[in-house]
């Protein structure tokens, strides 16, 4: 998991200020990066709904 | 530029019984931790590391563990110190960072964490959980 937050601050080139457990099964990990935090969106996590209107 | 960022009680700081690793119980001069790999500059004397708190009624069931909240903390730096490797490639980080900090009381305001984001990255680049968890996000909740 560790590594995980490694790679993405490395990735992204944040300033990683903190790392917890949240007691979530599937995201076991809390990261959080210094300043405004934005990651590209996925194709699959867009919004089918509003890219038909 | 990769950077470990220790923020680290000078000598003779109160509350240092309460300063121990988790995983041991051995005390620790540690406070907290950085790793840094932006291209902002290095904290310098009178930066406040952040401290994470939960406020209970701002828990997001899903997360019951998290931190909710956030503040500039009670250590200020008065002095730092940094160290490069011998070998400048191929090393875990390119800098590490001792910001050594006084016990500086202050009543700082809380702010929200903002929205956690969820990406490709929160699962290490697993494309089948990651399009698992949109899909079930996307489930509307039974009542």
């Amino acid at each position: 998991m560790q590594q995980q937050m490694k790679n993405a601050a490395k990735k992204w080139l944040k300033d990683t200020v903190d790392t917890e457990e949240t007691d979530n099964d599937i995201l076991p990990v809390d990261c959080v990066f210094e300043g405004k935090t934005e990651f590209p969106k996925s194709y699959y996590n867009t919004d089918t709904d509003a890219d038909e209107e | 530029m990769r950077k470990w960022i220790v923020f680290r009680a000078e000598k003779r700081q109160p509350g240092w019984q309460g300063r121990k690793y988790a995983h041991t119980g051995s005390l620790t001069k540690t406070l907290a931790e950085h790793y840094d790999c932006s291209d902002r500059g290095l904290p310098e004397p009178g930066y406040r590391p952040s401290e994470f708190i939960q406020v209970k009624e701002a828990i997001d069931p899903n997360f019951p563990g998290s931190k909710t909240h956030y503040r500039d903390s009670d250590w200020e730096v008065t002095r730092v110190e940094t160290y490069t490797p011998d070998i400048a490639i191929g090393m875990g980080f390119d800098m590490i960072v001792i910001c050594y900090c006084k016990y500086s009381p202050i009543n700082a305001p809380l702010y929200p964490l903002p929205e956690r984001q969820v990406s490709l990255d929160s699962f290490g680049g697993d494309q089948e959980a990651y399009i698992r968890w949109v899909q079930e996000a996307k489930q509307p909740t039974e009542v």
